[in-house]
């Protein structure tokens, strides 16, 4: 296999200076002990953002697409690109689409429970005028269709701004907070075309699995809509249970501490966290200035591209997306290309194992094994890595705890006038004021050195990495991929999906959605549904049953 | 009531002067410490287990982590020669490409 992929020429990971990339994550350690206020109305109206240049494979993108393989199901089983394929094509339009999901919200979110508010009239409104621009009432027959996400049904998290619709948080703090304006990345989805539904449910304060703000369990795994036991993951779950059941063609939502890659992994989709500043940040309610991302919950790998290309690059308002390389094409990762075979990677990559990580007898291990063995089909050289006892201490829970003085200081108005609006996840709020001066800079000592540690004996290795868990690559702002690699078998019959993290190197996107469309392009694992609730499933749930309740010591540990 | 994740961790246990302090001189240097930024727990029951927090389990919160990770961080070395903490850089340098 060649070393050079689409286009001839190298993935953006291996072109970018490491050095300059650790001084910039300096420079940003600094800006959150700098502790910028965090002003909500004061804010003001949302800066006007520059127009984007077009991705420069876009044309091929859609034009070299295969026949989308959902055909057949519902509209609302397709994947993103799918429906984006049969827009172009004129055979469906986004009003049928968003009513496919609404109707299925209107079925299904009794029990689920995925969303906090939504945005029906509006949604609607939106796909009809989108329908209309490509001429006519049914939409058919009209000039081409713009935009990435033209006509696409979202689900947001409920952290973004959205002007005029409620943003809570799920929190007491923000009840009746109604911005004048909307975030960045969900200006960006719609000036791509994206529709939103509405808002989605989330752990207080992005902290853990979706709760009222109370503590008491609202989201469902769709895996599992019978026992509210079964973690969704935290805290995007709304985001990851809207996808997963069918409510969404898919969503957004925010990592600080494992919340995209971590409700993918529990709900069998491909959510992606970029390289810290890829997206901006600017409307979104912060949980920890130096660690927030912005990220899809997807179907699969080209649907995370076609999100993520939407999403990406500067913002006048956010310093931390400036002075960043140029937005890459990341729909060339995902697209299939003359003289390359169907699954395989378009780039050399050397995928870095570490110890034990597909060791084992259970079912998990297996299915890590069946993940490696693929992948070397595709063409990928596998390489032990051991960044040594060093890195895995500094990538402990304790080190992470350096993240909590960045959530207080923002908070302590509220903190002041009454602890009680934290609810459930006050506790780590109150941690966050007992860090001393000195072990905040230790700490931020420790992400300089996990971070030059990881460049230094992972990606001199290896071009991307295995990983049992998100923390190292939260705490340094390098990319991940959360992929479904299958299926277990739960007592009872119930299927969970299982899945796999991988880590990139800085601004190595392309890399991680490339290596998760050619897994994708040899396995179906992506395109399994979970099945509706049942009748007892639905008899439990419905309204307002009580789902269970997480209290305050177990968020403060769950707290991401 | 969802049962908590087991609570296990990855870092070795080191001596730490927070642990030869009691439950009630810690408790007095927390509510210190937030007497100190303006933050009163006195809204809060003191022992509610319906309620959302409690000042017993927020408490026993708080002393975890000078227990554990403040203390870790406390006790982490790392030579200042090699790992300088980068905190004050003025501008974000750019990342360049090679």
């Amino acid at each position: 296999m060649s070393g050079h992929g689409p286009g001839d020429r190298l993935p953006q990971d291996s072109r970018v200076d490491r050095r300059s990339f650790l001084a910039r994550m300096g420079a940003l350690t600094a800006a959150a002990a700098a502790g910028r206020p965090f002003p909500l109305e004061a804010m003001g109206t949302g800066a006007s953002l520059p127009r984007r240049s077009r991705p420069p494979g876009e044309a091929d993108f859609w034009d070299r697409l295969p026949e989308p393989g959902s055909q057949g199901a519902g509209l609302e089983d397709l994947s993103a690109w799918e429906a984006g394929a049969l827009l172009r094509r004129r055979e469906i339009t986004s009003r049928e689409l968003v009513e496919a999901c609404l109707e299925r919200i209107r079925r299904w979110d009794g029990v689920y429970q995925a969303f906090n508010a939504l945005t029906e009239e509006e949604a609607l409104r939106q796909a009809d005028a989108l329908d209309r621009g490509r001429g006519g009432a049914t939409g058919r027959g009209g000039p081409a269709v713009e935009g990435l996400l033209h006509g696409i049904p979202l689900a947001i998290k409920d952290n973004f701004y959205t002007r005029g619709v409620a943003t809570t948080a799920n929190s007491h703090i923000f009840r009746d907070f109604v911005p004048e304006w909307t975030a960045t990345a969900v200006v960006r989805l719609q000036e791509e075309g994206g529709v939103m539904l509405g808002k989605t449910q989330m752990g207080p304060l992005a902290t853990t699995r979706a709760l009222t703000p109370d503590g008491e369990i609202t989201t469902l795994n769709a895996w599992a809509p019978g026992d509210a036991s079964v973690n969704p993951g935290g805290s995007s779950s709304g985001s990851a249970t809207a996808t997963a059941s069918r409510m969404a063609l898919s969503s957004i939502g925010t990592q600080t501490g494992g919340s995209i890659t971590a409700p993918s992994l529990a709900q069998g989709l491909t959510g992606l966290k970029p390289t810290m500043g890829r997206v901006s940040l600017r409307g979104v309610i912060p949980l920890t200035y130096s660690r927030d991302h912005v990220g899809p919950l997807a179907r699969d790998a080209r649907d995370a591209a076609l999100l993520l290309q939407a999403m990406a690059g500067p913002d006048p308002a956010d310093p931390r997306t400036q002075g960043l390389p140029a937005v890459p094409d990341y729909l060339a990762a995902v697209s299939p290309w003359p003289g390359l075979g169907a699954g395989r990677l378009p780039w050399a990559t050397r995928i870095g194992v570490m110890p034990g990580w597909a060791d084992g007898d259970g079912a998990e291990a297996g299915l890590r094994r069946d993940f490696l063995r693929e992948m070397e089909k595709a063409g990928a050289d596998l390489v032990p890595v051991d960044p040594g006892e060093r890195w895995r201490e500094l990538s402990s829970g304790e080190m992470n705890s350096v993240r909590l003085p960045e959530r207080s200081e923002p908070f302590l108005e509220w903190l002041r006038e009454d602890v009680r609006l934290f609810g459930v996840s006050l506790s780590s709020w109150i941690q966050g004021l007992l860090l001393s001066g000195d072990e905040f800079v230790k700490g931020q000592r420790a992400r300089y050195a996990l971070l030059r540690l990881t460049l230094d004996r992972i990606f001199d290795r290896c071009d991307v990495v295995l990983l049992e868990s998100h923390l190292a690559f939260d705490q340094t702002g390098l990319p991940l991929v959360a992929l479904p690699v299958g299926f277990t078998t739960e007592t009872g019959g119930r299927r969970h999906p299982q899945g796999i993290l991988v880590g990139g190197a800085p601004f190595g996107e392309e890399r991680l959605l490339a290596l998760a469309h050619a897994w994708q392009e040899r396995t179906d694992h992506h395109r399994q549904r979970p099945p509706d609730p049942g009748a007892r499933d639905e008899a439990r749930y419905r309204g307002r049953a009580p789902r269970g309740r997480l209290d305050v010591e177990t968020v403060a540990e769950l707290s991401q | 009531m969802v049962p908590s994740p087991p609570r296990s961790s990855s870092f070795p246990v080191r001596p730490s002067p927070a642990a030869d302090l009691s439950d009630e001189e810690l408790n007095q240097y927390i509510l210190t410490r937030l007497r100190l930024a303006g933050v009163s727990l006195d809204p809060l029951p003191e022992r509610d287990p319906d309620a959302p927090a409690d000042r017993e389990r927020v408490l026993n919160s708080a002393r975890s982590l000078l227990r554990g990770g403040a203390a870790a961080l406390s006790a982490l070395e790392l030579d200042p020669q090699d790992w300088p903490p980068l905190l004050y850089p003025a501008a974000l340098p750019p990342v360049e490409e090679r």
